[in-house]
């Protein structure tokens, strides 16, 4: 694996770390669970809740808020859909092939998208972690809720890398089955399959966090499952790619 | 009687028990409990729970509490576990059981429904009594004979008792539990009669010298009692001799006397009374008397009458002011906008340091890491820290109600925990003898209390329980302290003159004065000393009467939220209503007058199983004295 191709800005590159258009994208996504921050911190006196016996929910809100932002981020990095368009997508108005398409997934796809995901989960870090200060969760629901924010993202940016290999980045069609997948997930679950439902999930951890660890290992089981399931079928759509073109390994 | 052996289901166990007086009870009084459990089979351990249902399926708000003693019971052994309960339905059953580990080993459901009173209770703690005394008790009391064995081992534990008829070498038989109940109780206001007996031997009992100092002259034989003629409108009269106790009592007033023989004597201990008699009412001829009936009544109409008011604040004011006053607070709104503020600020400087291609993002990508983990830390350290870091904490408050300075004070003790996470705990008082019972907070949406348990141990009474995220417990406790306050009040024609000694570790803050309609500030009462307040009569006259509009000025007085926070809000929240209460209750004793003084100290220090928790106590005192006339 080159480290060269993870800040590679040019179009062969799905989401390089450096990308002005991913750095923009992260800030407006930080600055958007920012300002939820700000409008939805709780105004009612830590004694009224306590009277009351009720749980503030800003913990909740901004890790949900921080899921869709972060998700969706994510689907867009993996779909492609925040590279620098170069002369070549202007010119020819079609995908050049990038280096997680002409890369073995395992070894360089796969191992780019888990990185990159963390990254971009880093800038939002204080927001959470005051959201959870806030909230006075432990230590352990903290991390839980981290680990249902990355492994949802992570999924969101297998799915929107699944849509670039069938559709390519510049399909209608593709543009909307990404967004189709992140919703059926994010919010279709909560009706039809609310244990796995990230958002459940948040707001469980926020409301009861001591109950239910059965609950979170279900959902994160069943991510895990999407996850590895995309994997395989993203590795097999990669090396079909490269069988069918020789591949570009040799530059390595 | 409601004293009941049970076959138990676990071979070699029994169990008797005896609730009330005689089996009755009243709802919403202090009820005692004695469980006597014999073992035959092998040694055994465990806990004694006894629990108590109260609430309505209806309302939604059934809740339990659960009274418990540890149990140790070696093979071919008999215990007997006292508890003083709280009944508040009768709809439930009461539940006895024994519990080794998450086994019961027996439990017993008593249906509560038929032993229940509305009346007070006339008591007679007798082995054996005449047949019929029970029938001449007064009416308004519900009669009842209790062996002197089940007679409450807490003061509280009379709170159905209106008056308590034993003879003197009964006191001798007593435990030492129920002996200090006892005399707790009479301190308080409760009323005893006494009747001697013919063994005057045991009238030389050190604990009946404590209450009843007797001295003794012997027995003298008369055949007739003309003197209760003039008492109760009915003389004893009669050809056959009987045995009369001649004795006089140390501080006492003699209600009747015969051929200079004291027959009835009254002692006033503190707020109560003893009424001593020198005959024996369990035998002829007085058991035989047609004139008991008027006698008894004669002496209930003597109990002693508590006339001082209380000021009794609120429950649900004082559970408010305690809310006000958590220790815990959220991190202030500004400085959270602040903080997102300056986070955004410099995350947009450094990502767009970032952009710029050339080796210098690396380092720029390092110095974003590093920006993260400060801005990070400042939420800890800055946020979380000082407000929410202890995520379990209580506040109390302590309300002493006190008047005579040789008498008593009422106290009541509130404290209100508060969590942030659940968790378990277990506090207790030390071994103050104290009626606890919960309180739910009006402003709750829980109908019913966390579960607890209130555990006798050999230090006290213990209250385990459990609290859940995000929630508070209220707990408070009844009990009668040492009045904190001595001194006496004069006034002469110019001054009103309080001599004050506060015998209390703290100073007293913000001290209100209530005398003839007018509420008046007056200097601190420093901790452990006397001091003399004197109010010119001639500027209060000129004051003007309280009324309802001078309660704002009055609490705008308590302002400031430093350190004292608590003590600022808890004034706030309780003055107004508590310069009510006494305008109320003392407009027309123009004779008297109420101090009313603060102290940012809880004078009760609970023990926790853990490390204590951070809090805040705050006391408040309010002493009712009369004012001598000294013109």
């Amino acid at each position: 694996m080159k480290f060269y191709y993870l800040t590679d800005e040019s179009e062969k590159s799905l989401a390089p770390f450096f990308s002005k258009r991913v750095l923009e994208t992260v800030m407006a996504g930080v600055a958007i669970v920012g300002v939820f921050m700000v409008v939805f911190w709780s105004r009612r006196p830590l004694a009224e809740l306590i009277a009351a016996g009720d749980t503030p929910r800003i913990f909740f809100l901004i890790f949900a808020a921080t899921l869709i932002v972060y998700s969706y981020v994510n689907l867009c990095c993996g779909g492609g859909e925040l590279v620098r368009r170069g002369d070549y997508m202007m010119n020819y108005r079609s995908d050049k092939p990038t280096h997680e398409q002409e890369i073995a997934f395992y070894r360089y796809g796969l191992i780019e998208f888990m990185l990159h995901t963390i990254v971009l989960l880093l800038p939002f870090l204080p927001l959470l972690s005051l959201a959870a200060f806030s909230s006075a969760v432990s230590m352990t629901t903290f991390v839980m809720a981290v680990a249902v924010l990355f492994a949802t993202s992570l999924l969101c940016r297998l799915a929107g890398f699944l849509v670039y290999l069938l559709w390519g980045r510049s399909s209608t069609l593709g543009y909307f089955a990404a967004r189709g997948l992140m919703i059926f997930f994010v919010l279709a679950t909560l009706f039809f399959a609310p244990a796995i439902n990230p958002l459940r999930q948040l707001y469980r951890l926020n409301q009861n966090p001591d109950s239910g660890g059965d609950l979170f290992a279900i959902c994160i089981a069943a991510v895990s499952f999407a996850i590895l399931a995309l994997i395989l079928i993203n590795n097999a759509l990669v090396s079909r790619y490269i069988n069918k073109t020789g591949g570009s390994e040799v530059q390595d | 009687m409601l004293c009941d052996p049970v076959p138990s289901f676990a071979a070699g166990y029994s169990m008797a028990y005896s609730i009330g007086f005689n089996g009755y009870f009243q709802l919403n009084k202090w009820t005692p409990l004695s469980v006597v459990l014999d073992n035959r089979g092998r040694a055994a351990r465990g806990n004694l729970e006894v629990v108590v249902t109260a609430g309505s399926e209806y309302l939604e708000d059934v809740n339990r509490t659960i009274y418990t003693a540890a149990v140790d019971l070696p093979p071919n052994s008999s215990k007997r576990y006292t508890f003083t309960i709280l009944i508040k339905s009768y709809t439930h059953d009461l539940i006895i059981r024994l519990r080794q580990e998450d086994n019961f080993i027996f439990a017993r459901s008593i249906d509560l429904r038929t032993y229940f009173t509305e009346k007070n209770f006339a008591v007679v703690a007798d082995n054996f009594v005449a047949p019929d005394i029970l029938a001449v008790l007064p009416d308004p009391l519900y009669p009842v004979n209790v062996r002197p064995n089940l007679l409450p081992e807490t003061w509280y534990g009379y709170d159905s008792v209106k008056l308590l008829i034993l003879r003197a070498e009964t006191i001798g038989q007593l435990r030492d539990r129920q002996f200090r109940a006892l005399a707790q109780w009479l301190t308080q206001g409760g009323y005893l009669v006494v009747g001697a007996g013919l063994n005057y031997g045991s009238l030389g009992d050190r604990r009946l010298q404590d209450i009843l100092p007797l001295h003794i002259a012997g027995h003298q034989q008369l055949s007739e009692l003309k003197s209760l003629g003039a008492f109760c409108g009915r003389a004893l009269t009669g050809t056959e001799p009987f045995l009369v106790l001649n004795s006089r009592i140390d501080n006492s007033k003699i209600l009747v006397k015969e051929n200079d023989i004291p027959i009835i004597t009254q002692k006033d201990i503190e707020f109560g009374r003893i009424i001593f008699l020198s005959v024996d009412f369990n035998s002829p001829p007085f058991s035989r008397w047609e004139g008991r009936r008027m006698l008894w009544h004669k002496i209930l109409s003597l109990q002693p009458i508590n006339d001082r008011p209380m000021i009794e604040l609120d429950e649900q004011q004082v559970v408010s002011s305690m809310l006000a006053g958590i220790p815990l607070k959220f991190p202030d709104y500004r400085a959270v906008v602040l903080f997102v503020a300056a986070y955004l600020i410099c995350l947009w400087f450094l990502l767009k340091k970032i952009k710029k291609p050339g080796q210098g993002r690396w380092q720029t990508g390092l110095y974003l890491i590093v920006m993260i983990a400060v801005f990070t830390a400042i939420g800890y350290r800055g946020f979380y820290l000082p407000n929410l870091q202890p995520k379990f904490s209580y506040n109390s408050f302590y309300q002493i109600d006190a008047a005579d300075p040789k008498a008593p004070a009422a106290a009541k003790y509130f404290i209100g925990l508060y969590a942030l996470k659940k968790l378990d705990y277990a506090l207790n008082f030390g071994s103050t003898s104290a009626a606890v019972s919960h309180i739910v907070s009006a402003k709750s949406d829980a109908k019913i209390p966390n579960p607890y348990v209130l555990q006798n141990t050999a230090g006290g009474q213990q209250i385990t329980g459990s609290i859940q995220r995000w929630s508070h417990n209220f707990y408070q406790l009844n009990l009668p302290v040492a009045s904190p306050l001595a001194g006496y009040a004069r006034r002469d024609e110019s001054f009103l003159t309080l001599t004050v000694e506060n015998r209390l570790p703290h100073h007293l803050v913000d001290c209100l004065i209530y005398y003839r309609k007018r509420f008046l500030f007056v200097e601190d009462i420093l901790a452990g000393s006397r001091q003399t307040i004197n109010v010119n009569l001639a500027k209060l006259k000129q004051k003007e009467i309280f009324g309802e509009h001078q309660v704002d000025s009055i609490v705008r007085r308590f302002h400031g939220n430093g350190s004292d926070a608590y003590l600022r809000r808890a004034q706030r929240h309780l003055t107004p209503g508590l310069l009510l209460e006494i305008h109320h209750k003392y407009q027309a004793q123009s004779d008297s007058m109420i101090l009313i003084g603060w102290m940012p100290a809880g004078l009760i220090q609970p023990q926790f199983n853990q490390a204590p928790p951070p809090g805040a106590g705050l006391t408040m005192i309010n002493w009712g004295l009369a004012v001598e006339t000294a013109l």
